[in-house]
């Protein structure tokens, strides 16, 4: 069975929902373990340059941490790969059109430039966030009808 | 060219004018004046046609009909470009549209009926025949973070208008709401589109009460809602009202422009309904009560608490309430 990159992020959203704390795969081209510090909750972290997939058929180790400390939040905002949606105002965040439709997107939804992301709300005025990039969500930032600063982190986008 | 032949007509009412006066006059032939009468017709005029006697005109209907809107509007921009509807589900989403679509400033969408008017998040907006349900493409080129001052500058506009035509005491309900008598007859909803530091367009919704029957509606809304025909005990003049709101627009959304919303802050406090009320403001699950005691330069609503706690807020849902 040969491992891709888009199977080892699926693996690691399976660990990081569940109650799993380590997770050990092994074959013919890659070895892969997922940790989750049960300490600190819920920042994924991908370091994406550490994913190696070994095609030579030799094991290739990657190591995946999940739960780290805010810095490391951080590191994943300035990698290249990575693009942080910010808000372009002060207001309300919301995740759907409306409470009872679903949310414009999940974690792991793959994006393409125009896609609605969010509404920011202020004084009445929806302001439809869209991607400008195509990617995938790795991370939303912000709870659904939170209160958002100008400027303030939304989402994390893995560019494609 | 319907605009011209319908001008013929009006100013000739109460007469038939034959195919031939205005093929004539117009320079055009008798089959294409034909088929612009039929256009007309489709539209709601009611134009009667006599073989010999030639064409009259029998009624303008009630509707919001384009030519009717333009004929003597004096704006620049707002309404100069004029879409009109029967029915839509929501005038903002046809603007919406249009505005990606590269309509430009000033484009007016209205319908007759909306049966999927929005309100905020998705919330039912009711809107039948005879109110106006109107959306304006606006394109301001000020950064994204000053256009929510909009919605008060538009509630502002057509506060006036209200106050000026009708004489009734219109007031703003913090932040797009209109007033009277301590109940809704218009919402404002602004949606906007733009980019982290340019607007690519902002679509101003708004939906007013004016000659509706407010016993259609269920015994909820009949109890919060009101419209200008039920304060006034008689119809207003769609058409005209229209044209006034679209000339208010235009004049305060071009101050807004050129000198920004401090200077028109004081209007808006001075016909503010919320003010001096005590108010619950719903921010997702939390809900904040205090005292509405100013509107700031940025358009936010000024709160008191009951601990005197001090809090700024430009969103969430305003509710009146006691005070506990």
């Amino acid at each position: 069975m040969a491992f891709n990159v888009e199977m080892i992020k699926d693996l690691i959203r399976i660990v990081s929902s569940s109650d799993i704390t380590e997770l050990a795969i092994e074959c013919e081209d890659l070895s892969l373990k997922i940790k989750r510090d049960t300490r600190v909750d819920g920042v994924v972290t991908v370091p994406h340059s550490e994913i190696v997939h070994d095609s030579r058929g030799q094991s290739g180790g990657a190591e995946v941490d999940i739960g780290s400390k805010k810095q490391e939040d951080m590191k994943v905002q300035e990698d290249e790969n990575f693009i942080t949606i910010t808000s372009p105002m002060v207001g309300t965040f919301y995740r759907a059109p409306a409470p009872d439709e679903k949310p414009y997107v999940e974690v792991g939804d793959r994006i393409k430039p125009g896609d609605a992301l969010c509404i920011i709300e202020a004084m009445k005025l929806m302001n439809e966030i869209e991607a400008e990039t195509e990617g995938r969500i790795i991370k939303i930032l912000v709870e659904n009808s939170a209160p958002v600063e100008y400027g303030q982190p939304l989402f994390i986008l893995e560019k494609f | 060219m319907r605009k011209y032949i319908l001008n013929v007509l009006k100013n000739e009412k109460g007469r038939y004018v034959s195919g031939e006066e205005i093929s004539k006059e117009l320079g055009i032939s008798r089959t294409a004046v034909w088929k612009h009468i039929n256009s007309l017709k489709e539209e709601g005029y009611e134009i009667d046609s006599r073989s010999r006697a030639g064409y009259m005109l029998l009624n303008v209907p009630d509707l919001l009909l384009p030519f009717e809107i333009s004929e003597g509007l004096e704006t620049k921009t707002i309404g100069r470009e004029i879409y009109h509807l029967y029915e839509t589900n929501s005038t903002n989403d046809e603007a919406k549209s249009l505005a990606a679509n590269g309509g430009i400033e000033g484009t007016l969408v209205v319908a007759e009926r909306q049966v999927k008017g929005k309100g905020r998040l998705g919330r039912l907006w009711i809107s039948p025949q005879g109110g106006i349900w109107i959306s304006i493409i606006l394109r301001p080129e000020f950064q994204p973070f000053e256009a929510p001052k909009l919605t008060l500058a538009a509630a502002l506009a057509v506060t006036r208008v209200l106050r000026d035509k009708t004489n009734l005491e219109a007031q703003i309900k913090w932040p797009n709401d209109i007033f009277i008598n301590s109940k809704k007859v218009c919402g404002i909803l602004t949606e906007m589109n733009a980019e982290l530091d340019r607007i690519q367009y902002v679509v101003l919704g708004i939906g007013l009460n004016v000659n509706i029957d407010l016993k259609k509606f269920s015994e909820e809304i009949g109890e919060s809602a009101t419209s200008l025909i039920k304060e006034l005990g008689r119809p207003v003049d769609r058409v005209k009202l229209l044209k006034s709101i679209l000339t208010e627009i235009e004049e305060v959304y071009y101050f807004f422009l050129k000198k920004g919303f401090p200077p028109l802050c004081q209007e808006v406090k001075d016909l503010s309904y919320t003010l001096g009320r005590w108010v619950h403001l719903r921010q997702g699950d939390k809900v904040i009560s205090g005292e509405a005691i100013d509107i700031n330069e940025d358009g936010a609503l000024i709160l008191r608490t009951k601990e005197r706690q001090v809090i700024t807020v430009v969103s969430g849902d305003v509710g009146e309430g006691r005070r506990n």
